[in-house]
């Protein structure tokens, strides 16, 4: 048995092959939902990622309520330093925002500068919570298993850490997607070469200030050696990734971008439900 | 075959870039709306009013950053309803689920375990 013809109406097809030719980006939301289905992929799984915090949040929350007074929180936290780290999440945000929106413009230069931003911004949270865990470890004793607190502490702050790491990695990819694909060619364009300079040398510097300020510690010293040689390893060996970066990809970018404010909304209630709440 | 309209847009006149345009000084509003409401955070903390003056004014303040970056940054204000009822139904059993946990646990009189 045949299955019966569907006929769309000529006006109908013509404007959507029509939005196809012109636009790539409006064609993807040809679905049922109106939707394009990696968005809505994308909103599900935050969904449940809220549920998964959720979890993670109230148990940290009912040990500190069940046993009040096993650690002092205030002789624990730098407040000075969360807040940082919490402007410095809110920063990346809102450069996120403006990458998905020069995507969204065809504005590829100004894209990959907001871009980096955000990676750098997002490594530099990531610095900050390596400290704090370093100094937690080294010069306060809290450990995974030392206390209820350090247990429900870790794995809250961590598994948001993984998080934070896992964005930072996606969006280089999109990063290292938006670059010429030819080494050559990016000699033609100025503000990237300035770009790249500055997500190379900036980290290197800052790490190499911090081994002078804070006592000779070798782990800035070698951090910033690390990066000073993976950065152009890194460039080198993304033949494979380099100018991949098509029209339809700015929904791939938008994607990545809904991660990223999901973990600075994740971080908002972690900033006042365990640090803040703690000086009260 | 059919003609292609006249009157089509340019990527470049395309009125999608005007509203693109436009958000940008949305997001730089609201960026900095939100360095403003940390900032008032951790003023409040040392301010000695009541402890449930503080701890309220600090749930609001986190909920205000919280749905502005999902309303703005995540685009819910432009995007379809679907977007939004999809991450409110995550958003409100895990809300749900971190509530009725706190009311179900009281402290224990004989001390923490570690």
């Amino acid at each position: 048995m045949t299955e019966p013809e569907t006929t769309i109406p000529e006006n109908i097809q013509d404007m959507s092959d029509h939005a196809a030719q012109t636009d790539p980006l409006e064609a993807l939301k040809a679905t049922s939902t109106g939707v394009e289905n990696k968005k809505m992929a994308m909103w599900a799984f935050l969904a449940s990622d809220c549920m998964f915090f959720g979890t993670l949040i109230s148990t940290h929350l009912i040990y500190r309520k069940i046993y009040p007074g096993v650690e002092d929180p205030q002789d624990l936290f730098s407040i000075e330093l969360t807040g940082f780290s919490s402007f410095i999440l809110l920063m990346s945000s809102f450069l996120m925002a403006l990458t998905v929106s020069a995507a969204h413009k065809r504005n590829i230069p100004g894209m990959r500068a907001f871009l980096m931003g955000t990676i750098l911004f997002g490594m530099i949270f990531l610095g900050g919570q390596v400290y704090e865990f370093a100094h937690f470890v080294h010069d306060k004793g809290l450990t995974l298993s030392s206390s209820v607190f350090g247990s429900t502490f870790y794995v809250l702050t961590g598994t948001h850490g993984v998080h934070v790491a896992l964005g930072v990695f996606w969006l280089l990819m999109w990063f290292l997607a938006s670059l010429p694909a030819r080494l050559g060619d990016f000699r033609g364009e100025r503000s990237l070469l300035l770009q790249l300079g500055i997500f190379w040398v900036s980290p290197v510097l800052v790490l190499v200030s911090l081994y002078f300020v804070k006592h000779h510690e070798i782990a800035y010293l070698l951090a910033g050696i690390g990066w000073g040689i993976l950065f152009p390893l890194i460039l080198l060996a993304s033949g494979s990734l380099r100018g991949r970066y098509k029209r339809e990809n700015a929904l791939d970018v938008e994607v990545a971008g809904l991660y990223w404010h999901f973990v600075d909304v994740v971080w908002i209630i972690i900033f006042t439900a365990v640090y803040l709440v703690e000086y009260l | 075959m059919t003609e292609r309209p006249a009157e089509h847009p340019e990527p470049a006149f395309d009125p999608h870039l005007k509203e693109e345009h436009a958000k940008y000084f949305t997001f730089f509003n609201v960026a900095m709306a939100m360095i403003l409401i940390t900032a008032v955070e951790i003023v409040i903390i040392y301010i000695p009013v009541h402890t449930v003056i503080v701890f309220s004014s600090l749930m609001v303040l986190s909920l205000v950053k919280f749905l502005a970056v999902i309303w703005w940054f995540m685009h819910l204000r432009w995007d379809r309803a679907l977007c939004t009822i999809l991450f409110m139904i995550g958003l409100f059993i895990a809300t749900g689920t971190v509530t009725a946990l706190m009311f179900l646990f009281e402290q224990d009189p004989s001390g923490s375990p570690l």
